[in-house]
């Protein structure tokens, strides 16, 4: 809960929908190493390790949130120093779903996501196959990018 | 290689429709919904038919995983929130012991005791008509408290049906 940039509300955390996150990245992606809650008893996040990242990187790691109100971030960051986010929620500087783009994900920079559909396992997909396209060609520009050309 | 699409949503859609049953979207989306929904709206967010929705969302309400409400002529569809905390609940008790259960609740409650401090408010609704939509001041705090609100009630719950199932058991 470190994003602040948020106002308005997010909602509480609502962990079916994490476990639904946690089951689909099990079986879209083979780099998944471990996931997690980030406390077992009192869980805020979910946690997925990846045992590589983009370019030189060569392990990374997504933090993901999603609310009861629909809300969502998943923020990604990797051992080169790389984050990006794809986000949904009230805030004061961009549309509700926008994108933080890399290297910094910076809060103060945003830009509208190309995301959206709603629904978990469509934003979990879209997330998974931005991320795939941009993994793929070693290319960052693909990460919030509608389209892939061949 | 991944394959290349024109525009990413439609292209999850497809996989989604691929990769899941009719009942297995009507499913997810029943999960997702916390306030009552039509069958028809159930239908458009599942990417099925209306008929198909109304059919599999009376199995659910069935199970206990669905429940309903009306609205004049029409029937509302969410998930049955009891068990989301039953299903919780046995998460938790097969992740964690009681002494650690314990300690958690400790923590979470010091938690808590902070934000009231901090804000000077007795709950996260009474931080809410004090936040500001054009500030992000306060609003992480907001779903932190709510959502450490639910896990204390979860973890005490968890508690004492340990408890319970240990006296049936005597």
């Amino acid at each position: 809960m470190s994003e602040d940039d948020r106002a308005g509300e997010f909602g509480p955390i609502y962990l079916p929908t994490l476990q639904r996150i946690r089951d689909l990245w099990l079986e879209l992606e083979p780099l998944v190493e471990t996931t997690a809650y980030d406390d077992v008893i009192h869980p805020t996040e979910l946690q997925i390790s990846l045992t590589d990242g983009l370019g030189e990187a060569d392990a990374a790691r997504l933090d993901i949130q999603w609310s009861e109100l629909g809300m969502y971030s998943f923020h990604y960051v990797d051992t080169a120093d790389i984050n990006w986010r794809f986000d949904r929620h009230p805030n004061p500087h961009s549309p509700e779903i926008h994108f933080h783009p890399p290297p910094d994900a910076a809060t103060t920079v945003a830009e509208p996501s190309c995301i959206d559909v709603a629904e978990v396992s469509l934003v979990t997909r879209a997330v998974h196959t931005m991320w795939r396209a941009a993994y793929e060609n070693e290319d960052l520009n693909r990460l919030n990018s509608a389209s892939n050309p061949p | 290689m991944t394959e290349t699409w024109d525009d990413v949503n439609e292209q999850v859609r497809a996989d989604w429709k691929d990769d899941t049953t009719p009942f297995e979207r009507v499913y997810e989306v029943i999960e997702q919904t916390h306030d009552g929904q039509s069958a028809a709206e159930i239908a458009d967010r599942a990417l099925v038919s209306e008929p198909t929705a109304r059919r599999h969302c009376k199995t659910l309400v069935n199970t206990g995983f669905a429940e309903t409400e009306p609205d004049g002529q029409t029937t509302l569809y969410k998930r049955n929130s009891d068990r989301v905390v039953m299903s919780r609940i046995r998460e938790l008790r097969d992740e964690a012991d009681r002494t650690e259960i314990i300690e958690g609740i400790k923590e979470m409650k010091a938690e808590i005791r902070r934000y009231e401090d901090r804000y000077d408010a007795v709950s996260p609704e009474e931080l809410a008509q004090q936040l500001d939509a054009d500030e992000t001041e306060g609003w992480d705090d907001l779903t932190a408290w709510r959502t450490t609100r639910q896990n204390l009630a979860v973890a005490q719950a968890a508690l004492a049906y340990d408890e319970a199932s240990h006296q049936l058991a005597v």
